[in-house]
């Protein structure tokens, strides 16, 4: 720790700056449920030493998004040496190995693993190497083929119909009002004796 | 194929003599009305519409003869220990532990609902079957065509959060489909395509649908004991009613449904139909058979087909698969609608289903019980347009008599020679009719009494008869405006104006608006009073008999408000009246779906149109959740790529607000760009992000730090 904070002294910047990052990466490991004080102190110091380290290299570049790549270069680096090496996309293997921390329930039960360079508990590990997010099993794709359903003619002199309605709204219409006027006379008649 | 296969030649004969039976009752019934009813109008002037009325008339007398018919052999059927041809009958309780189960997917189809719900839903029937000690055969599919980003988002964490209460890795999947095609119907294909060959049996559940495990390993084994069968449909219970309206039904049918349903199995047998849900499908054949073609022509009568489940369960029994209904079994529940708007609401789409049935009615090669289950559900809408007919025309009828001071029967019938007038003669009508209404409802009662604790599981006898004299009233009141609903409905069906598919309000709380209220029944009140105003000056003495069906359509306003009331449910509720047997004594299934709901509420409810999005973006495990379940997509052309990244910049410069609704969902759909966001938000300085972000930061940290 003592060697850390050497390598912090020699950085010489606006202690405001670093508040500003100490205060990213403190919200962006709060989003990962790291909400235990202690661990979310020690976590975000050791994330901005690596970055102030980083800073020494690149000293043009923002303390504060030199420590946001931090957050994600730790998680990556956590990832490959819990979960192991995978076939997928960067992308896709991040967002499983995330999803199966969440799953694993692993910042309630195991808070001091996350991020953390010790050997995590062999039950995690099984946890989150079991938890595979999938929106189901393997696909054993089948065919549903459509059954074609003889209407008979009836169906189809309606099915005529319609078609003859859409062709021309006009017909439709003259239709409708052809019925609304049979109700009215109908009401006329029924009421003339 | 084993004895209850409907193929066998003794299964036909015996389920041939059953139909006559009941199809003698409607003959006697609907002949002997139809005559007393010819005999009194025949005397009249006017033959032509007089016909008209007359057929009319004995339409609807078969229709009520055989409802009424239904529930005489139900109640027949359920005497002396049940039916004998009930499929139960085929598991003896002996044989039944040792039947073993196989590989069954429960699968639940959602279209944002009610997210908590839904998945407390879930959590229960889980519980439930794993209570059972089955739980390795079954596994649990939701079944997702949401389209409202914020539930689709609370979908996707609620099915993560109980996936790990649950312990059910590799058990329980959460599948949301990209594009939604054919609604539900579709939404099930998909799954049949991509794992149906897993499984050799799937039960479909809907959003607001539960069964007990025990119910489902039944199902299991009566599939597997009666091979030629393709489906068995449940008569699920409804539950959890907290308005007036949704407790007087929920009450109705708990109390004469046995009756009706024992009376439908009498007749129908292993030629039943299919609901849509709480049933065991058969995969294989189902898949074979069920791939439902569109029908020609346009929508509303064309198209798509609504109401698949009946048509699914005619094509399964045209290949040959029994469709059977377990009538008596307990453990399905679903819920029902809480307001006579949501029921109004939910009959307009089943009311286009059914009458797009018409065109199927003469299709090639459907067994003929299939042709009545299509003919009945018709039947269920087209006989509220012939009800106003009928009263319409009977009203001007005698406007015109009234007028004119003519006598209405000039010519005795032959009532008349016997001695009987015409009053007596259309009392005896009337009666008639309130009998073969209202006998059945009398008959479920006597059911009820016979059983032992049969009405203390209502709450006693004098609640029981309390509740039935109410929800009698209710009915009649109630009547009416169906009448004018669905008559509206059938009409501008057939006039060729469909119905968008709405997401039925499943909550049980009854939120009906005064604007609402007015837009749906102010026609009714109108209809009603113009109706009274033309019999008071035209034939004041009809107005009496009138009376009733007037007085529905009249205060149809007051009755819609009054009955959504939750307060007035807990009324009754706390008075003992209309309680079911599942509200006295809470099933488990049922008491873990309350406290879980009470537990849990649905993050997608009171939330801003972007919240789902914001949270995807910045939340890291709903960033991944949703990752995972997204497709990545190659091969995007240079317009495309260009097109979602200049997107996203908008999106984290501008903000949301900044984004029109389909940019935002494509964004959502989009695998590359959920990453990009998730990353650039935590990587930009909060000063270099819309201020929308920069607030969503500061309340996510507050939301995590009280947590």
């Amino acid at each position: 720790m003592g060697e850390h904070l050497d390598a912090m002294s020699t950085v010489t910047l606006d202690p405001l700056v670093w508040a500003e990052a100490y205060e990213r990466v403190e919200n962006h490991l709060l989003a990962y449920r790291v909400t235990n004080r202690f661990l979310l102190t020690q976590l975000t110091q050791e994330i901005l030493l690596a970055a102030s380290v980083q800073h020494v290299l690149a000293p043009d570049r923002l303390p504060a998004d030199l420590a946001a790549e931090e957050v994600a270069r730790s998680l990556n680096a956590w990832i490959e040496r819990v979960i192991g090496p995978s076939d997928e996309t960067p992308v896709r293997r991040t967002a499983r190995a995330r999803a199966a921390i969440y799953l694993a329930d692993l910042p309630r039960r195991w808070p001091a693993s996350f991020l953390s360079n010790q050997s995590p508990p062999p039950e995690l590990l099984e946890q989150l190497r079991s938890t595979y997010v999938a929106a189901g099993p393997d696909l054993e794709f089948s065919n549903m083929q459509l059954r074609p359903i003889d209407l008979g003619p009836v169906s189809g002199a309606a099915d005529e119909t319609w078609r003859a309605f859409a062709k021309w709204p006009i017909l439709h219409s003259v239709m409708t009002w052809g019925l609304f006027a049979g109700v009215l006379g109908a009401a006329f008649y029924l009421s003339r004796f | 194929m084993n004895e209850f296969s409907p193929s066998t030649d003794a299964a036909v004969h015996h389920v041939t003599r059953r139909r006559m039976g009941v199809l003698t009752f409607v003959v006697f019934m609907t002949g002997l009305m139809t005559l007393i009813m010819a005999d009194f109008i025949w005397g009249m002037p006017m033959r032509g519409w007089n016909g008209v009325q007359l057929l009319l008339f004995a339409v609807l007398s078969a229709l009520i003869s055989f409802g009424a018919g239904q529930a005489i052999f139900g109640f027949i059927a359920r005497r002396g220990g049940g039916d004998l041809c009930r499929l139960t009958r085929s598991l003896p309780p002996e044989e039944e532990p040792d039947i073993p189960l196989a590989p069954t997917a429960i699968v639940m189809p959602i279209f944002n609902e009610d997210v908590a719900r839904v998945f407390a839903g879930l959590r229960a029937i889980y519980r439930s079957v794993e209570r059972t000690g089955q739980i390795a055969q079954f596994d649990f599919y939701v079944l997702s065509d949401s389209t409202d980003p914020n539930k689709l988002i609370a979908e996707e964490i609620a099915w993560a959060e109980s996936r790990r209460e649950l312990d059910a890795t590799g058990r329980f999947f959460y599948r949301k489909l990209r594009t939604g095609t054919n609604k539900k119907a579709g939404n099930i294909a998909d799954f049949c395509r991509r794992w149906g060959r897993r499984y050799r049996y799937m039960v479909v559940l809907d959003a607001d649908s539960f069964m007990a495990g025990d119910l489902l390993v039944r199902l299991v084994r009566l599939m597997e004991s009666n091979p030629g069968t393709g489906i068995i449909q449940t008569a699920p219970s409804l539950v959890r009613a907290e308005t007036l309206y949704a407790r007087v039904m929920q009450f109705a049918t708990r109390l004469y449904g046995p009756v009706f349903l024992a009376g439908l199995n009498y007749w129908q047998q292993g030629e039943g139909n299919y609901w849509g849900h709480n049933a065991i499908i058969r995969v294989a054949p189902f898949m074979e058979h069920c791939a439902l073609p569109k029908l020609p022509g346009r929508e509303p009568i064309g198209g798509r087909i609504l109401s698949h489940d009946f048509v699914e369960a005619a094509l399964l029994r045209r290949a040959g698969w029994a469709v059977w209904m377990l009538a008596e079994a307990e453990g399905s529940f679903e819920e029902g609608p809480p307001t006579l708007i949501d029921a109004a609401k939910r009959d307009r789409r089943w009311c286009q289903g059914n009458l797009q049935h018409g065109l199927l009615l003469l299709a090639r090669g459907l067994p003929t019980i299939s042709r009545i289950h299509f003919l009945l559900g018709i039947m269920s809408y087209a006989a509220s347009l012939f009800w106003l007919t009928l009263l319409l025309l009977g009203s001007l009828i005698l406007v015109g008599f009234g007028r004119t001071g003519l006598t209405w029967v000039p010519k005795p019938g032959f009532a008349a020679t016997l001695g009987v007038n015409p009053a007596v003669q259309s009392g005896v009508l009337v009666g008639m009719t309130l009998l073969l209404l209202f006998g059945p409802k009398l008959l479920a009662v006597i059911d009820l009494i016979i059983q032992r604790g049969g009405t203390a599981r209502f709450g006693g006898f004098g609640k029981v008869l309390a509740g039935v004299f109410l929800e009698s009233l209710f009915s009649a009141l109630q009547a009416p405006i169906l009448m004018l609903l669905h008559a509206k409905f059938v009409v501008l069906t057939v006039l060729g104006r469909g119905v968008g598919w709405a997401t039925q309000r499943r909550d049980g709380e009854g939120r009906v608006n005064w604007s609402e209220l007015f837009r749906v029944h102010a026609g009714h009140t109108a209809f009603g009073l113009g109706w009274a105003a033309i019999l008071a000056f035209g034939a004041p003495r009809t107005l009496l008999w009138m009376l009733p069906v007037l007085a529905g359509m009249i205060l149809a306003i007051p009755f819609s408000l009054l009955t959504s009331r939750t307060e007035l449910g807990r009324w009754t509720r706390a008075r003992g009246l209309f309680c079911t047997p599942e509200e006295l004594i809470l099933p488990v299934e049922l008491a873990e779906v309350e406290k879980e709901i009470g537990e849990k509420t649905d993050i997608s409810t009171h939330q801003n149109e972007d919240d789902g999005l914001i949270r995807t973006v910045l939340d890291p495990y709903t960033n991944a959740l949703h990752l995972c379940l997204l497709h990545e997509r190659s091969g995007q052309t240079d317009e495309i790529r260009r097109y979602f990244e200049e997107n996203r910049e908008r999106l984290l410069h501008s903000g949301p607000g900044a984004l029109p609704a389909r940019e935002k969902s494509a964004l959502l759909a989009d695998a590359e760009s959920i990453d990009w966001l998730h990353r650039e938000l935590w990587r930009r300085r909060p000063q270099n992000l819309a201020a929308e972000w920069q607030a969503a930061l500061q309340q996510n940290k507050k939301r995590l730090i009280s947590a």
